[in-house]
């Protein structure tokens, strides 16, 4: 390396820590859509038939409490069949961590345990960012999006190890609502 | 439209969220999914053996047991204890999965090729968290690029811990205080591992709460990567001569930010 270059690269890196102000680039990565994330999760299936469910309140509120954590009223669920055979109901939801924004699917079989979790997508920016509405309400609909492209991101992250707390809450709400929705017979 | 020229997934596991990824085989594209999956069941397998939440773990009988068990545990459980005992050497006894309650109160032995590990005090725990998942992320790439054959190109990400073959993988570093993730390095081959080290984090670095940065280990393998951050942590710049055995490199990032 020529000393000019050697000068370049070093008044560069000195320079770097003013590029602070600008807004700290999002990373996003789209892994599966909700439909390829079904035929994953439960690939016997010949159809999907899509439910939209409620909880009641009691039984709603009992689960926030029991839970610890929030749990809206209504459901879609897709249930997964093969032939008359009921194989279980795969149910998407999302989780906001410190950074990062988490959506997954999650399919709890006909004996009522997990079958299987698949991130559908991951968003990271700034803390503050990711508590936003308008910031969390434009990924709405995009795991839905564009297949793979040729040179497309496959960009990773290094850093402290990503806590899945969130994620594991999430999952275990899923869980105990399609447990209360096959107890109620909402749900073969 | 031209087909996937990756195949990506994320999981949960090892309590933290995994990616594994790869290149589609070019002669046989159909390689690419079980491949993943094969990654995903040798993880699910690690995990089971090397949990400290798992009472039915090797590291959770382990510690369950009474001073002078004798255990039979899985392959993965040995090689994981043999690195650590290495580690503990080479750092003079800084590096030690029993978290100071028992160093040398574990003994592995080996009878007609089943590792058997000896329970020297009742107080003794293992924790194999600073290196089991660099280990689990060396186990299931290999498990993944076996499956792809030929001149793979895969990762595995285990919540920052990642390796890499046969592809330029641009590698970002996540700002643990403000969020957001910026663009570091491109690593093609070998394993990178990082160590957040802040006030209230889970160790010191350089046994000085104070200090903020990351540490940073590539190494050719995650185990070394994952473990070496924390020795690099302990040791400073002594660290040099355990780094070089390994053929490792630590970089240490300044937090941004006041």
């Amino acid at each position: 390396m020529s000393l000019r270059r050697f000068r370049s690269a070093l008044s560069y890196s000195l320079l770097a820590p003013a590029a602070l102000v600008a807004p700290a680039p999002v990373f996003a990565v789209d892994y599966l859509t909700a439909e390829q994330a079904d035929r994953l999760i439960f690939p016997s299936a010949d159809r999907f038939e899509v439910k939209d469910l409620s909880l009641e309140e009691a039984e709603r509120q009992a689960l926030e409490t029991r839970l610890g954590i929030p749990v809206r009223d209504r459901w879609p669920l897709r249930l997964a069949r093969q032939g008359d055979r009921y194989l279980g109901a795969v149910a998407v939801d999302d989780v906001i961590g410190r950074f990062e924004r988490i959506t997954f699917a999650v399919g709890v079989g006909a004996d009522g345990a997990v079958a299987q979790v698949e991130v559908l997508s991951y968003r990271e920016s700034h803390g503050y960012e990711v508590r936003l509405p308008a910031w969390r309400k434009q990924f709405v609909g995009k795991t839905a999006a564009s297949p793979l492209r040729v040179g497309e991101d496959i960009s990773n992250i290094s850093g402290a190890t990503l806590s899945c707390k969130h994620l594991t809450l999430g999952v275990r709400r899923i869980l105990a609502v399609v447990q209360a929705l096959q107890a109620s017979g909402a749900l073969p | 439209m031209s087909a996937p020229r990756y195949l990506r997934r994320a999981r949960p596991a090892l309590g933290t969220l995994v990616e594994i990824g790869a290149r589609s085989p070019a002669r046989r594209p159909e390689r690419a999914a079980p491949a993943l999956e094969a990654a995903y069941r040798v993880l699910g397998e690690v995990e089971r053996a090397l949990s400290a939440f798992d009472p039915a773990s090797d590291v959770g009988r382990f510690n369950a047991a009474p001073a002078g068990a004798l255990l039979a545990v899985t392959d993965h459980t040995a090689a994981v204890l043999r690195a650590a005992r290495r580690l503990g050497r080479e750092s003079d006894g800084l590096f030690d999965v029993t978290l100071g309650s028992g160093p040398l109160a574990w003994s592995l032995e080996d009878k007609r090729g089943v590792p058997r590990l000896r329970k020297l005090s009742s107080a003794v725990r293992l924790d194999l968290g600073g290196v089991g998942k660099g280990y689990a992320v060396d186990r299931a790439f290999e498990a993944l690029a076996r499956a792809l054959g030929g001149k793979a190109g895969c990762w595995v990400n285990a919540g920052g811990d990642l390796r890499v073959t046969g592809v330029e993988l641009p590698v970002r570093l996540r700002d643990e205080r403000e969020g957001g993730a910026y663009p570091w390095l491109v690593l093609r081959e070998g394993a990178i591992a990082t160590s957040h080290f802040a006030p209230g984090a889970r160790a010191d670095l350089f046994g000085a709460p104070s200090l903020r940065s990351y540490v940073s280990v590539a190494s050719p393998c995650c185990l070394w990567s994952d473990a070496l951050t924390k020795v690099v942590a302990l040791l400073g710049p002594a660290a040099h001569p355990v780094l070089a055995r390994h053929r490792a490199h630590a970089f240490f990032h300044a937090e941004r930010g006041p």
